[in-house]
């Protein structure tokens, strides 16, 4: 099963072209059923050795928590993903390392080393989470109606900007196929930042263990300093869902989802403000993004991204750190409010509030 | 029972989310400019001294000062009750003739490029002065080169190559040294024998990986942000090794080139704030900040930006800037570029007329 999962995100991250063979067409009402997670069991007492375990010597050897449990056949698909991301790592350290970071060859391969460093801390988080009773969380969809989304909030990047962000989602066809429209617009201090872009999204696949996003982002954005950016781009997230995988997963990863996206692009400087993309500096833009999205209970969900989006996301990322993204959304009726706090550079705090129907 | 598990697990479940947090809100930048302040300065027998920019040690009763650019400034306060004589050493000098002091005595030092000065600071007194390398204008040469990685054999193929060459100095854009050691700095502090001129640093990442050795840094080669005007154009060196400009390094930078109308502004800083390849994260981590920082610059007149980080030559124009990377001092070098050892000097004219000359000394 474990190949299959790593295939399955071998295939998403690389070029996320592996279309479904049969394009399952899922009605709303489906979609808003909540997952058949067969949470009869009681939950098991908590224990402490596991969860010391798990982190030391879980740190090196991942399942070690599990192994402490008993649960051998989890700590052996565990060591063997961290593994595999060890290998994964070294298939892009190598080759960086005999070229120098050569540019012809590397961003070639970044992608692969990229889900092996983050599918080495999720092998660790997996043994973490289910060493400390975390199984007792819920998943229930996404709400399958939202279509509509609202934001303000405050953004707070050293020497960026603190802004307030608005954001309008519009949601066309029943959460399959998606298109966004989407305005920032910022302020700090005596300057001015402006955010114009369109988001286009579709949903091509939601089977009860994968998921599959494409999106195309134009994004215009000014300052009144007298500069502006464009940046194309076009996007495709993969998402897992693994306990719908293997009966341990149900259990261990309950309510968590590992997504991958991925993206190529082309972001123009304007210095002078005024596009004209013959003269303009641009550059390629190489989007990843790894990350595990939680669903705490019936209404929230705890999202917590790792963020490689160097040119989109303000203030970026750091060559080893990047950019964390940790979201909390809440569902009330047809209300919810998500809270999203990113940290890498800088720090930014989003509160964003949207309604359904 | 399963709301005490909960209790139990919402704990940990926080516990693991926040402890990472707590770290992320500090500004490391503000501190690691804040920490210039305090460079430079010293108190002897109830003289308050400042080399402005450059590291100063008192070492038996000699002041010992090593430059960090052409003049040096330098600025007495003396609560002391009668004279006071003092005896500087300065390091990093030229070394084909004296400097020139404004006050005091120069005479010649153990070797080239050590100078002494001899000044006596009267009871209380308040007075600024200068020793220069040079004054006047008129046309003159300068070298730029990064990432030397403490590499003995490209710098001294450099080296031997600059001396040839008549250069006023020669300019460093960081990662001269590869562990930011005690032996490694030696050699960086030594280079200037090898290059036969003073030789100034940008401030890089390798000089500053580890932590605590930002101080050892500025100890022993000066302030990572400074500038100076040499023959009528103006330098801007800048920090810039954690791939970004901090806020309180654009005000500042801001600031040097408000007050500056040279004709020819040039900056220097170790990451470039675009890679002309953009996809391997070696430039600023923002190209929002890249864009703003260079804008500003552009509107201040900046003519060029010289950086290194990159271990490749690019030589590229973001509108009218002209963004020079020299990434080509003997740093691992990158594969498929057709570039070995190069450095650049750039010959002015002192009235902003300027070319630039790439030296290529063959493969690494």
């Amino acid at each position: 099963m474990w190949l299959r999962l790593l295939l399955i995100a071998a295939l998403g991250t690389c070029a996320l072209s592996a279309a479904p063979e049969k394009k399952k067409v899922v009605a709303p009402a489906e979609l808003a059923t909540p997952l058949d997670v067969k949470s009869a069991d009681a939950p098991e007492t908590f224990r402490p050795w596991p969860l010391v375990a798990s982190i030391f010597p879980g740190v090196i050897l991942h399942g070690s928590g599990q192994f402490v449990a008993g649960n051998y056949k989890a700590a052996r698909d565990l060591i063997i993903t961290e593994g595999v991301s060890i290998i994964l790592v070294f298939a892009v350290g190598a080759p960086a390392f005999a070229t120098g970071n050569a540019a012809v060859l590397v961003p070639g391969v970044y992608t692969i080393g990229f889900v092996g460093v983050t599918h080495f801390f999720t092998s660790w988080a997996a043994d973490i989470y289910g060493s400390s009773g975390l199984n007792l969380i819920s998943s229930p969809l996404v709400h399958p109606h939202q279509r509509t989304w609202i934001a303000a909030g405050i953004i707070r990047q050293d020497d960026t900007e603190s802004d307030i962000y608005g954001l309008y989602r519009f949601d066309g066809k029943f959460a399959r196929e998606n298109w966004f429209i989407r305005g920032l617009f910022d302020i700090e201090e005596k300057r001015t930042y402006q955010n114009f872009g369109l988001d286009t999204g579709y949903r091509v696949l939601r089977p009860k263990w994968a998921d599959v996003y494409t999106t195309f982002e134009g994004r215009h954005e000014r300052s009144s300093e007298g500069f502006s950016l464009t940046s194309l781009n076009a996007l495709a997230e993969f998402t897992l869902y693994p306990e719908n995988l293997t009966s341990y997963y149900a259990k261990a990863l309950r309510g968590i989802g590992i997504f991958t996206t991925v993206g190529i692009g082309r972001q123009y400087i304007h210095l002078r403000d005024t596009p004209d993309f013959r003269k303009d500096a641009h550059f390629a833009n190489l989007i990843l993004m790894h990350g595990v999205r939680f669903r705490a209970t019936r209404f929230t969900e705890f999202s917590s991204a790792f963020n490689f989006r160097k040119d989109n996301i303000l203030g970026g990322a750091s060559i080893l750190g990047g950019t964390f993204v940790h979201q909390v959304e809440v569902f009330l009726g047809n209300f919810f409010t998500r809270i999203t706090f990113e940290h890498g550079r800088g720090y930014r705090l989003f509160a964003l509030a949207g309604v359904n129907w | 029972m399963k709301q005490h598990t909960l209790q139990r697990t919402s704990r940990q479940f926080a516990l693991i989310i926040l402890l990472p947090l707590a770290g992320c809100l500090a500004n490391p930048q503000a501190e690691r400019f804040d920490l210039n302040q305090s460079v430079g300065k010293i108190t002897v027998s109830d003289v308050d001294i400042q080399v402005k920019f450059a590291p100063v040690t008192l070492v038996g009763n000699t002041i010992e000062a090593r430059a960090q650019r052409p003049t040096l400034e330098v600025s007495f306060v003396s609560r002391n009750s009668s004279p006071v004589a003092l005896n500087f050493k300065l390091k990093n000098m030229r070394h084909d003739a004296l400097p020139t002091a404004s006050f005091g005595t120069i005479t010649a030092g153990e070797k080239a490029g050590v100078v002494n000065w001899a000044v006596t600071i009267a009871a209380g007194e308040t007075r600024s002065e200068t020793v220069a390398n040079y004054t006047g204008g008129g046309a003159y040469r300068f070298g730029v080169v990064g990432d030397l990685h403490y590499r003995d054999s490209t710098a001294s193929r450099i080296a031997e190559s600059a001396r040839a060459r008549g250069l006023d100095f020669f300019l460093l854009v960081g990662d001269f040294v590869n562990q930011p050691n005690s032996d490694e700095y030696s050699w960086a502090l030594a280079l200037s024998d090898k290059f036969a001129g003073p030789v100034y640093a940008a401030y890089g990442n390798h000089e500053g990986f580890r932590q605590g050795y930002m101080n050892f840094y500025r100890g022993l080669f000066g302030t990572t942000n400074y500038s100076f005007t040499h023959k009528g154009d103006f330098f801007l060196v800048l920090d810039s090794a954690d791939q970004s400009i901090s806020r309180e390094i654009y005000r500042y930078a801001e600031s040097e080139l408000n007050q500056s109308g040279s004709a020819l502004k040039m900056m220097f800083m170790h990451v470039p704030p675009f890679d002309e390849f953009g996809m391997r994260n070696n430039s600023f981590n923002s190209r929002y900040q890249a864009a703003r920082f260079l804008n500003m610059a552009l509107d201040k007149g900046v003519d060029i930006v010289f950086a290194g980080h990159i271990h490749t030559y690019q030589d590229f124009w973001v509108d009218a800037i002209r963004n020079v990377v020299v990434g080509t001092g003997g740093g691992r070098p990158e594969q498929f570029d057709g570039i070995g050892i190069r450095y650049v000097i750039l010959h002015s004219d002192g009235s902003g007329n300027h070319q630039l000359e790439t030296v290529d000394l063959g493969d690494d």
